[in-house]
């Protein structure tokens, strides 16, 4: 029943939580407790599919996307460093407000509520190489995917090179670990962690914007379904590092992926669409005895 | 910032906090939509008043759009003014209740998720009537209707089981709620009384309103071979669709509730189709002339509450085979499976 071809769901499902997961592990190294992941998406989601249906372009309605992301990034750190506002609860307030403004934006604009769909909506094309097409698991995995997905598996490696390699990264993780100490030395703290917000910001809105142009192109209102929180939880478990990240977030997408192939087994669809939820919950259970290093935000 | 100006400023939001609170609270519920009244209300005499409660939000170009549409003809031919309000699931009841309180005539409540508020409102207001689509609730001023969904899906299941290429089909639910199980029923015993053999694969979405899960869903179905998808599953179908598309002109679909036929262009077999607009129409018929029945009633193909619409792509042996098992529903030959047989 589950064939090699999952491996092409994996990938896809995974793009989104492995990209949003990577820009918040930006925040999480320098001591940011960012939550609005999921309200980034979606704003990037919407963003993306409202600028596909008047512009037919996917270029343009991705670079929207990432402004959205970049846009709620400086109003949360604006929120919460200006005007010293508690991190959780500003991300959350922000999360229920963008849910809010799509749906709002979809009924104001374009008339419409519930979904939007339209048949001038232009989707991000996917790469065809017809040289992979011979190989079995690369296949699955490299075939008919779209640019982004390469780029968030490719994010990966960037982010092991920029965070342990390079003067920022060391900032940013100087920041995470010991915002005073960076302070003493000279780090501009604030500067380094809007920075990373920044990143973290952009990632989502590009992580929407795959979401919504990259698989369906149509925006349905709170199409993330939760998979901001996954990415969040990939990152609160992955301790700081990349892989991990990737890793965890393979394994929420595989989750994904197994629990639609279950429907096709005896095993009640109920507990199969439960799955990749469980996993979280598995995993913390697995880590409760080693503390998770979500680092503290010491402003 | 100085202290003094964060207070005031903290004090400025709260109030416009409230303010917009207290804007919300003129009819006490979220999303709420107004329509016009009907063109020929005179004046002077007060317009009788439907609300339509829905739990799943309009633009599913499905069953929702498809009963509004009908509170909408129902008001536009007696008179009266049209409502709907889109609620979010815990808020069924105070929606209704009020409604109820603003003196609505008639409170639509859309399938069974409604049900629980139904039964709870409706004895706290004698004089209000209410309607509930695809639930049973009991009550002087309560009218159910249900549909046997499963008998018009029963001729889609004929029609499939003699189109298909591959001897295997699917049908994807979005919930395990009475009528999905009766349209999935319906489809796989139609099928199997043509064809004993056939494989049908059962799929269940978990949402009415998540394409991405009705195009994952149905990608995965065709993988395994499936040419005919039946979608039971409101706005999650776009995704259906959208994989049906993409997979080519052999692949084929299976609607329900409203015509579906053009939905994917040339690859429609049928639509199961259910009447919820003419079932408000009368609702609100009876309720203008005094005469509104209470107690639940079953439609199905012998009073034309579900009927299968046919598309070019049923041939004239498909459609002589239809008509054959649609005579035997209806004069009891055939009873047609109405819960799990798979």
């Amino acid at each position: 029943m589950i064939s090699i071809v999952i491996l092409a769901v994996v990938v896809r499902v995974t793009t989104p939580i492995l990209l949003s997961g990577m820009g918040t592990l930006y925040n999480d190294r320098a001591g940011v407790t960012n939550i609005t992941v999921e309200g980034s998406m979606l704003l990037g989601a919407f963003a993306s599919v409202a600028c596909s249906y008047f512009t037919h372009n996917w270029v343009l309605s991705v670079i929207t996307a990432v402004c959205c992301g970049i846009l709620v990034s400086l109003l949360f750190s604006l929120l919460t460093t200006v005007l010293s506002g508690v991190e959780i609860i500003v991300g959350l307030a922000m999360n229920v407000f963008l849910d809010g403004l799509t749906v709002f934006l979809l009924r104001q604009v374009f008339k419409q509520s519930g979904s939007l769909y339209s048949p001038e909506i232009v989707g991000i094309p996917t790469f065809h190489f017809k040289a992979l097409e011979g190989i079995p698991i690369l296949n699955e995995c490299l075939n008919n995917q779209t640019w982004i997905a390469y780029f968030a598996f490719l994010s990966v490696i960037l982010s092991q090179v920029v965070l342990f390699h390079t003067p920022f990264g060391m900032r940013v993780r100087a920041c995470g670990e010991n915002p005073n100490a960076a302070l003493t030395v000279g780090v501009n703290v604030l500067r380094v962690r809007l920075a990373c917000n920044l990143i973290a910001g952009s990632f989502c809105g590009l992580a929407g914007a795959q979401l919504s142009l990259g698989f369906l192109s149509l925006f349905s209102e709170g199409m993330t379904v939760g998979k901001g929180y996954i990415a969040l939880a990939a990152v609160i478990f992955s301790k700081g590092k990349p892989a991990r990240v990737l890793i965890l977030s393979v394994l929420f997408g595989f989750a994904e992926a197994l629990s639609n192939t279950l429907q096709l087994t005896a095993i009640p669809p109920e507990l199969a669409l439960m799955l990749p939820y469980v996993m979280v919950i598995l995993l913390t259970l697995l880590e409760f005895k080693k503390k998770p290093a979500m680092h503290k935000a010491e402003n | 910032m100085k202290t003094g100006m964060k207070k005031m400023g903290a004090l400025l939001l709260c109030l416009a906090m409230l303010l917009a609170l207290l804007a919300g609270c003129g009819g006490k519920e979220t999303g709420q939509q107004d329509t016009g009244s009907g063109s020929s209300a005179p004046p002077e005499a007060e317009a009788k008043k439907v609300v339509l409660v829905t739990p799943q939000k309009l633009g599913d170009k499905a069953c929702v759009d498809l009963s509004w549409a009908g509170v909408q003809a129902g008001c536009e031919q007696y008179g009266w003014e049209a409502k709907v309000i889109e609620a979010e699931e815990g808020e069924y009841e105070d929606a209704m209740r009020s409604m109820a309180e603003e003196g609505y005539d008639l409170i639509i409540g859309l399938f069974s998720a409604t049900q629980d508020a139904v039964i709870r409102t409706a004895p706290d207001y004698p004089d209000t009537k209410f309607f509930l689509i695809n639930g049973e609730a009991e009550g002087d001023n309560i009218q159910c209707a249900q549909f046997w969904c499963n008998e018009s899906s029963f001729l889609c299941g004929v029609a499939a089981a003699m189109k298909t290429q591959t001897g295997k089909i699917a049908a994807i639910r979005g919930a395990d709620v009475g009528d999905n199980i009766r349209f999935t029923a319906g489809f796989f015993h139609g099928a199997r009384t043509v064809n004993p053999d056939i494989e049908c694969v059962p799929m269940i979405a978990g949402s009415f309103e998540d394409p991405t899960k009705g195009k994952e869903l149905a990608m995965l179905a065709m993988e395994q071979g499936c040419d005919i998808i039946m979608q039971i599953c409101a706005k999650t179908s776009m995704g259906i669709r959208e994989a049906l598309t993409e997979a080519g002109k052999d692949k084929l679909y299976v609607g329900i509730d409203t015509d579906e036929s053009d939905n994917v262009p040339g690859q429609v077999l049928g639509t199961s189709a259910t009447g919820y607009d003419t079932a408000i129409i009368n609702a609100i018929g009876e309720v203008d002339s005094g005469n509104f029945q209470t107690g639940i009633i079953w439609h199905g193909l012998a009073d034309g509450g579900v009927y299968m619409i046919e598309t070019d792509l049923c041939t004239p042996e498909i459609m002589e085979a239809v008509h054959g098992y649609e005579e035997k529903i209806i004069n009891g030959e055939i009873q047609v499976d109405a819960t799990t047989n798979w």
